[in-house]
């Protein structure tokens, strides 16, 4: 993982504001021990929220101070001060007590629980660098099923424009009319897929370079010689077989290129393709 | 090493004892406090008490519960200061989330909800007048940061910060994604910084 992108993605902010979950700080404790740029942007985020705290301070009541003192000397006082006494008592009765697992040979508990305590550490540490390895190895698997939903959803829509253009070119009802090159373009094509009885009229561009930005592919029927606009070509949607307007009696369509949302007349120089019914 | 860590408490006493208002170092009042010396106290509440319960009384949102949790922050301070470790960050921040933590602890018991329900609590908090505000930095005159922040982000950091809610409570209180309340987050936090260089 890069780390300025770990940095960026507002996991220090998170933690230090007491956001993140107990493995996103496991792991980030983890990280700051070996890399200063990440120590450094906790110490930086720390540092503002002490800023902020300083900034909001209110002053307590004068007299706190003293009965907060008052409690914490009587607390001190209940316990005993020194807390290493208890500690060797603990020892001493870990030494006599019967372990759950007698040792077999002559070395004492005491040095037996040392070993455990050695393995109970690199254990752990394996532990936290193995979940370090697992938190890095989900996010690579994550980023991989992210490109194959991408690839899928693009089949899916692949699929679905290849099947609209079959179920049009096998639908005896809709009659497909090809849109050829003029002289300048031999190679451009369109078609054109007329349904006969509501007369409504479908496109789809088979060979046409992307538009420029600004312009558009505007559909034209010739109605008794005269020009007809049927709508304009989004190609920037999914979909590539597209629902153009509805026309009654044309005898010829054509496709000029206008600019972006379409012209009143055509383009006569602009004329890509054209085909009669 | 034991000779020269005693030499060191001696010195750091021998100062306090000459001048209270001497700049002690993070590590200076933790040895002090480490020893049970009452001056460590002393230092620590002269020095924090104001930024303190300053973010207390914000959570906890009246005087009497913030009188009452500071005394429990300093306690605990004082008993779980061999827990402190620098490695992961400084005294004062660690102060301050033990402050917060606390008092976000407080309002979740069961005590603090019976009691709101008997009561109208005032809400004192946004009325910066009715406290004066004082803290090792001068910021006398100065308006709340916390109003400059813009409206998305003041809830942000109320919620989490002062509030402890988790990312999913977030998500569903202010009903945005999940996935958008960390890149939010560090965006507030850079803003607080911008607004907060002007009042150093």
């Amino acid at each position: 993982m890069d780390i300025k992108e770990y940095i960026a993605s507002g996991i220090i902010e998170a933690y230090v504001m007491g956001l993140a979950s107990e493995e996103e700080v496991r792991i980030l404790e983890c990280v700051q021990k070996n890399n200063p740029e990440v120590r450094q942007a906790i110490l930086e985020a720390q540092s503002t929220l002490e800023d902020f705290a300083s900034q909001q301070a209110i002053a307590p009541p004068a007299e706190l101070k003293s009965t907060i003192w008052a409690k914490i000397s009587e607390e001190s006082a209940e316990k005993p001060k020194s807390v290493t006494v208890p500690q060797q008592i603990h020892e001493e009765e870990e030494v006599t007590s019967i372990p759950l697992y007698p040792p077999q040979n002559t070395v004492s508990p005491n040095k037996t629980f040392n070993w455990f305590a050695v393995a109970a550490s690199i254990l752990l540490v394996a532990s936290v660098a193995f979940n370090f390895y697992l938190s890095n190895n989900q996010k690579a698997t994550q980023e991989k099923l992210a490109s194959l939903i991408t690839e899928q959803k693009n089949n899916t829509i692949a699929y679905q424009n290849l099947k609209s253009r079959w179920d049009m070119a096998n639908d005896p009802t809709v009659k497909t009319v090809p849109l050829l090159g003029v002289e300048k373009h031999p190679d451009m094509k369109a078609m054109v897929y007329m349904e006969e009885k509501s007369k409504q009229v479908y496109l789809t561009l088979e060979n046409m370079p992307v538009a420029p930005e600004n312009q558009q592919y505007q559909l034209w029927a010739i109605v008794d010689g005269k020009p007809v606009s049927l709508g304009v070509y989004d190609q920037q949607a999914k979909e590539e077989m597209q629902k153009m307007a509805v026309i009654n009696a044309a005898q010829a369509f054509a496709i000029t290129l206008e600019k972006r949302g379409g012209s009143p007349t055509p383009t006569m120089e602009n004329m890509y393709v054209m085909g009669k019914i | 090493m034991f000779q020269l860590s005693y030499n060191f408490i001696f010195l750091s006493q021998a100062i306090l004892f000459l001048n209270t208002q001497v700049k002690l170092s993070e590590q200076e009042i933790v040895s002090l406090l480490l020893q049970q010396d009452e001056r460590g106290f002393n230092y620590l509440y002269d020095n924090y008490s104001a930024a303190i319960y300053g973010v207390v009384t914000r959570v906890v949102a009246s005087k009497d519960y913030a009188d009452e949790v500071i005394q429990d922050v300093f306690v605990k301070i004082w008993k779980n200061i061999a827990q402190f470790d620098a490695e992961k960050g400084r005294l004062y921040t660690w102060m301050i989330n033990l402050a917060r933590n606390t008092a976000i602890d407080y309002v979740r018991s069961k005590g603090f909800q019976n009691e709101q329900k008997n009561q109208s609590i005032p809400d004192f908090v946004n009325d910066s007048n009715q406290y004066s505000t004082t803290s090792n930095v001068d910021h006398i005159g100065l308006k709340d940061v916390l109003a400059q922040i813009k409206q998305d982000w003041r809830e942000l950091i109320e919620l989490a910060y002062f509030k402890g809610y988790t990312q999913q409570e977030i998500a569903e209180r202010l009903d945005i994604p999940i996935g958008t309340i960390k890149t939010r987050t560090r965006n507030a936090l850079i803003e607080l910084k911008r607004l907060l260089k002007d009042y150093r």
